[in-house]
């Protein structure tokens, strides 16, 4: 009986051990999450950019599948430093003042939906307004400058403009996420800990 | 109780045991192998279900418990059978059936018993395979041929080779010499320009310094002693962290450099994960492998996309369910705990050394590959005479 009994209170000892572990895991992840946590708004316009569909029937060439394997393309053109540059000129001064050209090409990114010819520009910022402007000035800036960059490239037409409205709100890191983890990690480290001290009090 | 020693019915139930284990083991051995179409496998799965009946005669009629181990064996004998209903595999509930079973029957026959049948019909598939009678599959990797040796896969050739040794570092514990080392490390180079199975080739070579120090350790070397006694927790380890990691998955760069390590095991792990998630009791998972025949056809299909689940422990918490799955790691761990308990640590680090295997490759429940978890209820003699050990008796009976 008294061996029982030693044995049940090491076990409730390390059951213990780990959900203290677990605990301190979870608590940890928790702070780091709020810590890292930040708010974004994502703004989203899109575009098609084609050459007129009637143009097709009088030559060879099919213009809507080659403007398809071009979207690629445009994707990365949209992307790149020339356009945030041509975008920065679109947004009104105080702007102009607060975000580079570089701080505005992080903050752009692109989408090309399957089987399309629409490409879709977002721009993720801390305010929605600034999501917005900044999202309208690059669909601008590549209508503006596709032709120059790409000769021969379709005519962009751009779809409805971004409205605050529509943007969405995003917040990362999830702090669901990061409990958890921290509790599974906190457990590994509880159980390593019980592991070790068993081997080390009764089995070396 | 002596007089039940040599009862006449407790006889009967291990010569049941041993027949049932080696019939059981030949069964599974040849739905593993290219031998399948010329066989037909479902009658083959039919033949299987003979077998654990004859493992339930022996836990029901012919084993000696009392209630409380009667009901604990008949409830985990149920999860089997919801798990067998649920994954549509059979291997789970003839697995579990032979864990339950295996009271009082000597754990070093069973061991033997698995070297001999799958050592000769490894050795005797693999001459038919050169005589092309069974398929010999040849997968390309690159420019390199890998050759299955008429085993469904060159892994799992590669897994065959590896249980064997380990059940051969058990039977020859006590005599393992640097020549028996040596000549491991030989065939395990000819092993790896035959198959290129990565993962047990790796493993091979690590045997050689596991077991080494496992053996200085049972022989009462001390700093041995200090690191064999840290084997028994490798097992629940590498379970959890395979799950966690499994879990975690994210193609940033560390993860990118692990999968490629585990040789994308990892992401598939995650993807199954993500598709089908964990079951507690099991569910059915629609596989599409390279094994055998049939998979030799999809390996040289375009388009086709792989899906295995080849972690045995992903298998457990998705196919088999998560509370079988935390009961067979159990099960791994108090065998090794009770080898380092008693001071002889070859099951420890036999038992180390599957948990590893495991991490990458399906086999912890296949009873042609994988008979040491049986050790859990069967009666496991002293391999090494030690002159503490002897104080405290020769054999060691778990109940």
């Amino acid at each position: 009986m008294i061996a029982n009994n030693s044995k049940s209170k090491i076990f409730l000892k390390y059951i213990i051990i780990v959900l203290v572990m677990m605990l301190l895991g979870g608590a940890g992840m928790f702070g780091l999450a709020k810590h890292r946590q930040n708010t974004f708004y994502i703004a989203r316009r899109s575009m098609v950019i084609s050459h007129a569909i009637h143009e097709e029937r009088n030559s060879n060439n099919n213009f809507n599948s080659a403007d398809q394997q071009m979207m690629d393309t445009y994707s990365k053109i949209i992307e790149d430093p020339i356009i945030s540059k041509a975008a920065r000129n679109y947004l009104p001064s105080q702007m102009k003042k607060k975000y580079s050209s570089d701080d505005i090409n992080s903050m752009l990114d692109s989408k090309v939906s399957q089987q399309t010819l629409v490409l879709t520009v977002e721009a993720k910022a801390s305010s929605k307004s600034a999501a917005v402007k900044i999202t309208n000035a690059a669909a601008k800036a590549m209508k503006t400058n596709l032709p120059s960059i790409q000769p021969g490239a379709g005519t962009v037409r751009l779809l409805a403009p971004a409205t605050m409205k529509d943007t969405n709100q995003v917040t990362t890191p999830h702090t669901k996420k990061y409990v958890a983890v921290g509790l599974a990690l906190g457990g590994m480290v509880g159980l390593i800990i019980c592991f070790v001290d068993e081997t080390w009090s009764r089995l070396i | 109780m002596k007089i039940r020693l040599f009862n006449n019915q407790e006889e009967i139930g291990k010569r049941l045991y041993y027949c049932t284990f080696v019939y059981a083991s030949i069964l599974s051995f040849l739905l593993a192998s290219n031998y399948v179409p010329m066989i037909p496998s479902k009658m083959v799965h039919r033949l299987i279900y003979l077998a654990i009946v004859a493992l339930f005669v022996k836990i029901y009629a012919l084993d000696y418990c009392n209630l409380k181990e009667i009901i604990g064996k008949s409830m985990v004998l149920i999860l089997a059978i919801i798990s067998w209903r649920l994954s549509r595999n059979t291997d789970i509930l003839l697995y579990v059936s032979f864990i339950l079973g295996a009271r009082n029957v000597n754990f070093r026959e069973i061991i033997k018993l698995f070297f001999v049948t799958i050592g000769i019909l490894l050795l005797g598939t693999i001459i038919i395979s050169q005589a092309n009678l069974v398929k010999d599959a040849v997968y390309m990797r690159k420019d390199f041929h890998r050759h299955s040796l008429g085993i469904g896969y060159p892994t799992d050739t590669g897994a065959y080779a590896f249980y064997l040794l380990l059940a051969y570092y058990y039977l020859f514990f006590k005599n393992l010499t640097w020549r028996s080392y040596a000549i491991v490390a030989f065939l395990d180079v000819v092993l790896y320009e035959v198959t290129q199975a990565r993962n047990s080739c790796v493993l091979i070579l690590l045997t050689i310094p596991i077991i080494w120090v496992a053996q200085l350790a049972s022989n009462g070397n001390v700093i041995s002693r200090g690191i064999a006694s840290f084997y028994w927790m490798i097992a629940p380890l590498a379970a959890y962290s395979t799950l966690l990691l499994a879990w975690l998955y994210n193609p940033s760069r560390i993860f990118n450099i692990l999968d490629r390590i585990l040789s994308g095991r990892l992401g598939l792990s995650h993807k199954a994960l993500a598709k089908y998630g964990i079951s507690f009791f099991g569910q059915h998972v629609h596989e599409n492998g390279w094994g055998g025949v049939k998979g030799l056809k999809n390996f040289y299909k375009l388009n086709f996309s792989y899906f295995y689940i080849d972690s045995s422990y992903m298998r457990l918490v998705i196919i088999y369910g998560l509370i079988l799955g935390v009961l067979i790691v159990i099960c791994m761990t108090a065998i090794a705990y009770r080898s380092t308990l008693n001071r002889e640590y070859a099951l420890a680090a036999i038992i180390m050394l599957i948990g590893l295997h495991c991490i990458v490759e399906q086999h912890l429940l296949d009873l042609s590959y994988n008979p040491f978890l049986f050790a859990l209820l069967a009666v496991v003699p002293m391999l090494t005479i030690n002159k503490k050990i002897d104080k405290s008796g020769g054999n060691h009976d778990s109940k």
